[in-house]
């Protein structure tokens, strides 16, 4: 054992506020969530604020949903949790100063919290809203029981359930029938655990893990088919570019569907392009959105920006504003498969569609299951008019999709919203947002800023929604120089040595 | 794992002296372990290995690791319609020494050892190929993999695969925010759980007490594994080979130091009954 250090403390012993921050702040997350019996109450969460609204009233009122964290930076704490329990009656949030917290629905009071020994990064409710469940960012996942209340300034403390190693948790999901949870991490490893009958005493079945992503795992839902007898399968998708069909009780991959390509080397290949050779016959064009041509404008100035960027997502413009980000920030490339990820997938209540988005994409890829549950195709891709970069989607009981999205900046307020519902013929999804959103709902909820849209029309802003997911290398080391420095070593020569003796007693021989 | 010195007393070697022994000691078939020599700690939590990864388990190429077995099951197993199986599994096997002795013990048993670091995994393999060169017919049911055990076993073994797992002499990480790093921690019992068959047994081993302490305490609070007593030890010739057949047990050995062994089954069903309070 070495000498103690007398004049450094942990940081685990110093106040929040004082940490000191290794790692520059994840990039604004948009999160949407609709209550699951009353289509029209929605909440979106952008940064750290949480707006209410039921758009049905036609009044425009929206609830802001107050913090409950009493440190300093309680105010700017992104919320990273939105979900509402399967009746509707409680709202679970988790945010980034560490708190979670449980709210009645119809007074959105806070009913109870707890406080997180890490950031949360992925929550869910279990199907009889019994317990909550939350992944952090070093891999815990951490429950709470949903009936106890508490002394608001007292955060309770959750127990654990079960743990990935070290490996930010981006998505957690209970199934249909309450027997397994689903994580995601940043490994890409998906784990189906067996939910045991008392969870807080821990979990420690496995029941099978779901290989076969090649890059970060972003996201989870749940579908199912009738033929199939109603069997709930697993969607998944990734950083890889792909949404992945599985059946949990055995880990099986089903299908594969690709659903973004790495950008071509020269900027006259689009992506809408690539997509639309992969997706073949099957796909569908959108109904009255814009003209063809605009939409290849838009892409081409996203594809070329992403180029410059040269994919090196460590390096955004607010480098310049930050001076304690320690310089190795600035010299990480991102290694990986080259294609924009995979940042959502949702279902929908019949369980047959998947609504994918991409980052850095304005459409929303709509993807069927086929009837015997066992293969997905892309059938539309879904343009809403005024959602630019959406981040979050969500199918709500009436089967619309509504997507968040807005200008990528971190310290934007501002959101964009859209819906769409299936259209008279159920094959293909149109967009419908000023029918149900009225105007005056649509402003208190978005509360559009003039600067951000017009930076978002120029092209200026790129958004990198799973930036904290991807792995980095130092730029200096590229692989050759990793090669260069292998053949170098000792043992390298040590092996040739003994290869050649093998080959020369061979020869002998 | 600290490091294991050669036996060479020559001390350290510049490069004239590294030129002689070049040439004097050329003809020797075994792999010199000076050579080899790496660091005790390899950093876990890096993600540096990611691309060598198998993407499943039924894409792992181990028919290039078991050349000989591989081969001679394929013809059983696609007669009698079953796929050879890595078996035991030493985590963390350093230079190799248990898996050498294992070998030979269980010769129609595949195994496999996992080792984070590159230059001491690359050290197995060859003392590997050198051995089976030597003692045509043995030694063809061993091998190592280079990689992350606590992050990627999920990718090379299914479940309820292996029937044994060792964990010969593992790094304490002394300081209390490391404790999550330990490589028998309740996180990864559970993990280890998955890959164990019912009835499968787990070794630990090791010199530091306040290691031995907490792995015995991790694994007894565990609902899916139990003690084994030493006296159902006495007829697993696997344990007796636990104190002193890795390269570590030696040193310890050399130096009179204690050890602590604790080894444990793996249950059909978890054990909440006498269990009040979380894990």
């Amino acid at each position: 054992m070495g000498r103690r250090r007398r004049t450094k403390r942990h940081d685990k012993f110093m106040p929040l506020e004082g940490r000191s921050h290794h790692h520059e702040p994840d990039s604004l997350v948009r999160l949407i969530v609709s209550h699951p019996t009353l289509p029209n109450l929605i909440a979106v969460a952008i940064g750290p604020t949480v707006r209410i609204s039921d758009c049905s009233a036609q009044t425009g009122e929206v609830t802001y949903l107050p913090k409950v964290g009493s440190s300093d930076n309680s105010a700017t704490a992104s919320v990273r949790i939105l979900q509402f329990s399967l009746e509707g009656t409680l709202l679970l949030t988790g945010s980034d100063d560490r708190m979670i917290a449980l709210w009645d629905t119809i007074t959105w009071k806070c009913l109870a919290n707890w406080l997180s020994p890490k950031k949360a990064s992925a929550g869910t409710f279990t199907r009889d809203s019994k317990y909550i469940l939350w992944g952090d960012k070093f891999g815990d996942i951490l429950i709470g029981d949903c009936a106890s209340r508490n002394d608001l300034t007292q955060p309770q403390h959750p127990a654990l359930l079960f743990g990935h190693l070290c490996s930010v948790v981006s998505s957690i999901s209970v199934s249909p029938d309450n027997r397994f949870v689903i994580t995601c991490d940043k490994d890409r490893k998906v784990r189906v655990s067996i939910l045991p009958e008392r969870p807080l005493l821990g979990c420690v079945e496995i029941q099978t893990y779901c290989l076969g992503h090649t890059y970060f795992v972003s996201s989870c839902a749940w579908v199912s088919a009738e033929e199939a007898g109603g069997m709930a399968r697993l969607v998944t998708g990734s950083g890889d570019g792909t949404v992945r069909l599985w059946d949990v009780e055995t880990g099986k991959l089903l299908d594969t569907c690709v659903v973004s390509e790495p950008e071509a080397e020269e900027p006259s290949l689009e992506p809408s392009e690539v997509v639309s050779n992969l997706s073949g016959d099957k796909m569908v064009e959108e109904q009255g959105g814009k003209p063809q041509d605009e939409d290849i404008e838009e892409d081409k100035g996203e594809g070329v920006q992403d180029e410059a960027d040269g994919r090196s997502d460590a390096e955004k413009p607010e480098n310049d504003e930050e001076e304690d980000v320690e310089e190795e920030e600035e010299d990480r490339v991102a290694i990986g498969p080259k294609c924009p990820p995979v940042t959502c997938v949702a279902s929908s209540r019949d369980g047959c569609t998947i609504a994918t988005l991409v980052e850095g994409e304005d459409e929303v890829l709509i993807i069927k299951l086929n009837t015997s549950a066992s293969f997905l195709t892309i059938a539309q891709r879904l343009k809403y008019p005024g959602v630019r970069f959406p981040s979050h989607a969500l199918f709500d009981c009436q089967d619309r999709l509504w997507v968040v999205g807005g200008p990528p900046l971190d310290t934007s307020k501002s959101a964009h919203i859209g819906v769409a519902a299936a259209s008279a013929g159920g094959q293909s999804f149109v967009s419908c947002t000023s029918e149900v959103v009225p105007p005056s709902a649509a402003a208190a909820l978005e509360q559009r800023q003039e600067n951000e849209e017009k930076q978002l029309e120029a092209g200026a802003l790129v958004p990198a929604y799973t930036k904290q997911l991807m792995i980095y290398r130092k730029r200096w080391f590229t692989p050759e120089l990793h090669d260069l420095a292998k053949k170098s070593r000792r043992d390298y020569r040590e092996s040739e040595r003994l290869r050649k003796l093998v080959e020369a007693g061979a020869k002998e021989s | 794992m600290p490091v294991v010195h050669d036996s060479n007393p020559s001390g350290p070697e510049n490069d004239a002296q590294k030129e002689q022994d070049l040439d004097s000691r050329a003809t020797s078939k075994l792999p010199r372990k000076r050579f080899f020599r790496s660091r005790a700690h390899s950093n876990p939590l890096s993600d540096s290995i990611m691309t060598d990864i198998p993407t499943d388990p039924s894409q792992m190429d181990w028919a290039s690791h078991f050349p000989t077995l591989w081969k001679a099951n394929e013809e059983e197993a696609s007669s009698s319609g079953q796929q050879p199986m890595v078996q035991f599994a030493d985590i963390g096997c350093g230079f190799g020494g248990l898996l050498i002795r294992l070998a030979t013990l269980y010769p129609e048993t595949l195994m496999v050892g996992m080792e984070l670091r590159d230059k001491v995994s690359t050290y197995v393999k060859e003392r590997v190929g050198a051995l089976r060169r030597e003692h045509p017919g043995q030694y063809g049911n061993i091998t190592c993999v280079r990689t992350n055990a606590m992050k990627y076993l999920p990718h090379y073994f299914r479940k309820g695969q292996l029937t044994k797992m060792f964990f010969l002499f593992p790094d304490p990480h002394f300081k209390t925010a490391n404790h999550r790093r330990r490589i028998i921690n309740t996180m990864l019992i559970t993990e280890y759980a998955y890959f164990l068959a019912p009835g499968g047994m787990l070794y630990t081993i090791t010199d530091v007490k306040d290691l031995g302490d907490w792995m015995r305490e991790k694994l007894e609070a565990h609902p899916m594994f139990e003690r084994i007593s030493d006296e159902e030890l006495e007829s697993d010739p696997a344990s007796k080979l636990l104190t002193d057949s890795s390269e570590e047990g030696q040193k310890v050995a050399r130096n009179k130091g204690e050890t602590h062994r604790a080894v444990f089954r793996r249950l059909e069903k978890p054990r909440w009954t006498n269990l009040s309070k979380p894990l």
